[in-house]
């Protein structure tokens, strides 16, 4: 039942989107693409634990004032990140700090952990900022005047027209699974309940992806993602460079001090 | 002239058929309704008729176009037809009805689309849901969004799947003073349905059973009480 009711609650936060109008909300969906991908691009050169922990915790101010929805999404990382993680743990070959049983944690797998749940931690955040704070069509129309390659695009718009139908789906059975079911679960049973459910949200999705073509192609759709984005809203509102400046002033300090935060950390002395 | 000759037309999905030696002629403004319990065959009589789908065997023309895979992307003759299929989650695909109704003006037709689509708003009364994603809507809503995206592009042959299912009956009487409205246009006219009630306006009646033509008559079949129980819709 508590799977039922969590995932209910993550199906409900789902939709959340764009309730507020904060100063973020006004910045335009160019300028928060280019901050995306300039974090992004730090995210993953940035070698440094330190510098890591600096860059979330910038993002955590920016989303602590602007919009706290963002920190919902931070369910999901230990649960799929955990699972990745963990294991890195007590595989990656380095000085032993921890004994369980025969296998051992070691000081640079636990290094390899904190650097995997930093990363996702920091490329979720800027991500759900990003979606969270501008209209879906708006971030469709910027990827499209930077370039972005076209069936890149429409699998993205595809993709969020449909996760909310698939997602209303997936509550409706929930919802009758959760009515269905008195006490407590075991493990087990849930497992054998859940798994249908997957198989059966799967063959639900592939059907609809089949006539939802069949739709569109009814309405003259080729392929083409200049038929998805509306012209009343590709244009260019020229870029926030000032909020952009942030951003690139905040890469350059990182950059510059990564190789000397990288001695910060205490090398393990057993 | 035709506006539909299919010659012993067969359908199957992955080795399931789903209609058999089907023929059939639809002249210009007939109402027709399809009828038929649910697997009867009549959605996927519907998508051949709508050139979206290519016979298994057989020979479908629409327009006089014969409907191969080529012809099933054919601007020509998309903007000819209408379909409005019965599940809207699958016809509203875009982020706002706005651009919804707007997706086959702006591809399909030559003139300002933007009077296209004010005019379907307008005639679905939905003009106050432009700026609202669709999946939001009630279901009665997402309905009428779903008429009004192939009203905005005018077709001549329209095509609708179960369009009362899920409507209450505020809907379903604006949907009856629509048609009323669409055949005085002169449209040619295809709707699947297993509601009686909702048979308004027929010239022809096609009953569908397990996936052929059962009946293709005048729709004085409707009284016969004992043929709508082999059909499975009384």
């Amino acid at each position: 039942m508590n799977f039922v009711n969590a995932t209910l609650k993550s199906i409900e936060s789902l939709e959340e989107i764009n309730v507020n109008h904060s100063r973020l909300h006004r910045i335009n969906s160019e300028s928060k693409i280019i901050s995306v991908i300039i974090v992004l691009i730090l995210m993953i050169i940035l070698n440094s634990i330190v510098s890591l922990f600096l860059l979330l915790l910038f993002l955590t101010g920016e989303s602590l004032i602007f919009e706290r929805n963002v920190f919902k999404t931070w369910i999901f990382v230990p649960l799929f990140t955990g699972i990745i993680a963990i294991p890195a743990i007590f595989i990656t070959p380095g000085t032993p700090i921890a004994h369980l049983g025969f296998i051992a944690a070691t000081y640079e797998g636990l290094l390899a952990a904190i650097h995997l749940i930093l990363r996702t931690l920091i490329a979720v955040t800027c991500v759900a900022l990003l979606t969270k704070t501008t209209p879906w069509e708006d971030i469709l129309a910027s990827l499209n005047l930077l370039r972005i390659p076209e069936i890149f695009i429409l699998i993205l718009f595809l993709t969020f027209r449909y996760i909310f139908f698939l997602a209303r789906i997936t509550e409706a059975t929930l919802l009758s699974l959760k009515s269905r079911i008195i006490g407590k679960e075991k493990i087990l049973q849930s497992w054998k309940m859940y798994a249908p459910l997957v198989g059966n949200l799967f063959i639900k999705s592939y059907e609809m992806q089949e006539k939802i073509y069949i739709a569109m192609n009814a309405r003259g759709f080729h392929m083409k993602k200049d038929e998805m984005l509306s012209p009343v809203r590709v244009r260019l509102k020229g870029i926030n460079w000032g909020y952009v400046a942030v951003f690139i002033f905040l890469a350059f300090i990182l950059l510059w001090t990564d190789g000397d935060l990288i001695w910060m950390l205490p090398s393990w002395s057993g | 002239m035709d506006v539909a000759q299919l010659e012993r037309v067969s359908y199957s999905y992955r080795n399931s058929p789903a209609i058999a030696d089907v023929s059939l002629h639809i002249k210009e403004s007939e109402v027709i309704y399809l009828i038929g319990e649910n697997g009867a065959g009549k959605s996927t009589l519907l998508l051949i008729l709508a050139a979206l789908f290519v016979p298994t065997s057989g020979i479908a023309r629409i327009f006089g176009k014969v409907i191969t895979e080529k012809s099933t992307k054919d601007i020509g003759l998309r903007r000819r037809i209408g379909i409005v299929f019965q599940d809207p989650d699958v016809q509203l695909f875009s982020p706002t009805v706005y651009d919804d109704v707007s997706f086959a003006p702006r591809h399909l037709t030559t003139g300002d689309y933007k009077l296209y689509t004010e005019k379907a708003m307008e005639t679905m009364k939905i003009s106050h849901l432009r700026q609202r994603h669709p999946y939001e809507l009630s279901e009665g809503e997402k309905k009428r969004v779903a008429i009004a995206t192939v009203l905005s592009y005018d077709p001549e042959f329209i095509l609708f799947d179960e369009p009362t299912a899920n409507m209450d009956g505020r809907g379903r009487r604006e949907f009856k003073s629509l048609l009323k409205k669409l055949i005085d246009e002169g449209k040619t006219i295809v709707i699947a349905t297993h509601l009686l009630r909702d048979i308004v306006y027929a010239t022809r009646i096609i009953g569908m059973y397990k996936g052929k033509i059962d009946y293709d008559g005048d729709p004085y079949v409707l009284k016969n009480k004992k043929y709508l129980e082999k059909l499975n819709i009384l």
